[in-house]
């Protein structure tokens, strides 16, 4: 599970979902409760209106603690490109605390994303180390062209980390 | 003016990838509008939807790259305006202007269009919208050298954007509006069959987390989405005289030779051209060049010694050209006033271009020009011949 730590004391913490690749789509964002099959928040947007694709968390902070915030992400791939890229990042007092991101390409029309990661406080108790190394863990999900179900290809690359 | 009075034979190979096109659509997905209404959602072929960027080929005519412009012969100085294309090579001159025989081709340019790559994958949809022109930027470069081994040669660069371009999906908000929806179908659909991640925190939804129905109803909807999208993408093909706007600067430089000693400006001139359609039948491009070019030509121009000049003239073309017919089968005609080198000219011209089948291309012309200082008439013609991917293929 993706880490992404912040500040309680800190300010509201919001969450940006967007598409790269100039592609449009649909998502869906969603706050869960912690260790439950509970939704405390959702809301639907599209990439393709002017609206903000900005959500801020309830408040105080450390409601958030154990919370898992998650994108479900629908594109379509608009010729001439096959590529795509979502990202769900996760931002404090104008500083980006972390982000969840899945590039790839597909041969489909569209392609469905789930983005997560889980919310920490930042004074957990956790040394220098195990911090770092989830600033700097990257995930790598690579498909092969015909064996998934659905024809989707991805070679894709989800990067997330901490910082306080 | 560089001029070549003989009959030249331009062997342009554009090799290019799709956006937009003409060509044949995929069996079982003939574009109809009407099917895009929710009650046809449904699809019973089972199969899978093709890859889109493999459904449609370009099959516009091929315009000359900015680079190239510089570097061919023809008196005709109008840079067509096109749509985008991530790839196009042109070669030219298979004949030998001094005996007439078949020759290596002399010059070569390519232009490429790094697009997407501009921003990459952070690039959003409302960032592109905001500054279009900048992603449907080409750059072109060629080489241009004269027999023999230690005989001058010619390179150019040159860049071209365009402000109009009916064919880019991502400025096409009716489709866009389409496309949202579909995917907003989806994404119910989608979202109702996943709960809280569980994994490294990015993959992809594999289908097996979908029921029978849910697949198959995601399955319609890309039926659906890519119906529409190849809709919009044949309505662009179609609209071969769509209006267009296009602003190109390009540079020539001269070497005494193959290693690019003694490189030198020769030339730097810009373009701007825009194109009116008329109906389904006509096209009407109205053009001007200017820039500065040395005052004795490249070095090796046969119009000129060899010697360098240090002066440069003013450069200035106004064109026109008219087109009328199909996307397939052209006729034009082009009026032409220049002044190079302190040398008035007017060019009349004329000829046809014709798709013979799909990826290739002939045009022809021939005209007179009139130097309207020395009051002299040439005869100048033109056969060119243009292969794209489709008929390499």
């Amino acid at each position: 599970m993706k880490i992404i730590s912040f500040n309680k004391d800190g300010g509201p913490i919001c969450v940006t979902v967007s598409a790269g690749e100039a592609q449009t789509g649909s998502y869906e964002f969603r706050l869960w409760e912690a260790d439950k099959n509970d939704v405390v928040m959702k809301k639907s947007g599209n990439f393709n209106n002017s609206d903000e694709d900005t959500y801020e968390l309830p408040t105080p902070n450390d409601l958030n603690i154990g919370r898992q915030v998650q994108a479900i992400v629908v594109l379509a791939l608009l010729p001439p490109s096959n590529d795509y890229s979502a990202t769900m990042s996760v931002m404090q007092d104008d500083e980006e605390l972390g982000k969840v991101t899945m590039e790839g390409s597909s041969d489909q029309p569209s392609v469905s994303l789930n983005l997560y990661a889980e919310l920490e406080d930042d004074d957990d108790g956790k040394d220098s180390d195990e911090k770092s190394a989830e600033a700097e863990d990257r995930t790598v999900v690579q498909n092969d062209d015909d064996d998934d179900e659905d024809g989707t290809s991805a070679n894709s690359t989800a990067n997330g980390g901490s910082s306080a | 003016m560089r001029h070549n009075p003989l009959p030249t034979l331009t062997i342009m190979a554009g090799l290019f990838f799709c956006l937009g096109g003409i060509a044949t659509a995929q069996p079982g997905l003939t574009p109809a509008l009407d099917a895009l209404l929710p009650k046809d959602l449904q699809i019973s072929d089972s199969t899978r939807p093709p890859n889109l960027a493999s459904t449609y080929r370009v099959d516009f005519a091929l315009p000359d790259a900015p680079a190239f412009v510089l570097l061919d012969e023809s008196p005709s100085d109008i840079l067509r305006p096109s749509t985008v294309r991530e790839f196009a090579v042109d070669l030219s001159s298979f004949v030998d202007t001094s005996t007439g025989g078949f020759t290596i081709p002399q010059a070569f340019a390519l232009e490429f269009s790094p697009g997407l790559l501009i921003g990459g994958h952070d690039l959003t949809l409302r960032e592109y919208q905001a500054t279009p022109w900048l992603y449907r930027m080409r750059l072109s470069a060629g080489t241009k050298r004269l027999s023999g081994a230690t005989a001058p040669s010619e390179l150019a660069v040159g860049i071209r954007t365009s402000f109009i371009d009916k064919s880019d999906l991502r400025t096409n908000k009716t489709l866009l509006k389409q496309v949202t929806d579909i995917t907003d179908q989806m994404l119910v659909v989608v979202a109702s069959a996943v709960g809280p991640g569980t994994g490294d925190g990015a993959e992809v939804i594999d289908p097996s987390q979908l029921s029978a129905s849910q697949r198959a109803t995601i399955d319609s909807l890309n039926g659906v989405l890519q119906k529409t999208i190849l809709a919009a993408q044949q309505k662009a093909a179609e609209q071969w005289n769509a209006p267009a706007l296009d602003l190109a600067v390009a540079a020539l430089f001269s070497s005494k030779d193959s290693l690019a000693s003694g490189l030198q400006t020769a030339d730097v001139s810009g373009w701007l051209t825009y194109a009116a359609g008329f109906g389904t039948w006509g096209q009407l491009l109205l053009g001007g060049k200017a820039g500065m070019a040395r005052a004795n030509g490249p070095l090796g121009d046969s119009t000129t010694d060899s010697a360098s000049s240090s002066t440069f003239d003013l450069t200035a073309t106004v064109s026109s050209r008219l087109y009328i017919g199909t996307n397939n089968y052209k006729a034009f005609a082009e009026l032409q006033w220049a002044d190079v080198h302190d040398t008035n000219t007017l060019l009349i011209n004329g000829g046809g271009e014709a798709m013979l089948r799909s990826g290739l291309w002939i045009s022809f012309g021939g005209g007179v020009q009139r130097n309207l200082d020395a009051g002299t008439w040439d005869v100048i013609s033109k056969f060119s011949v243009k292969l794209g991917l489709p008929f390499l293929e």
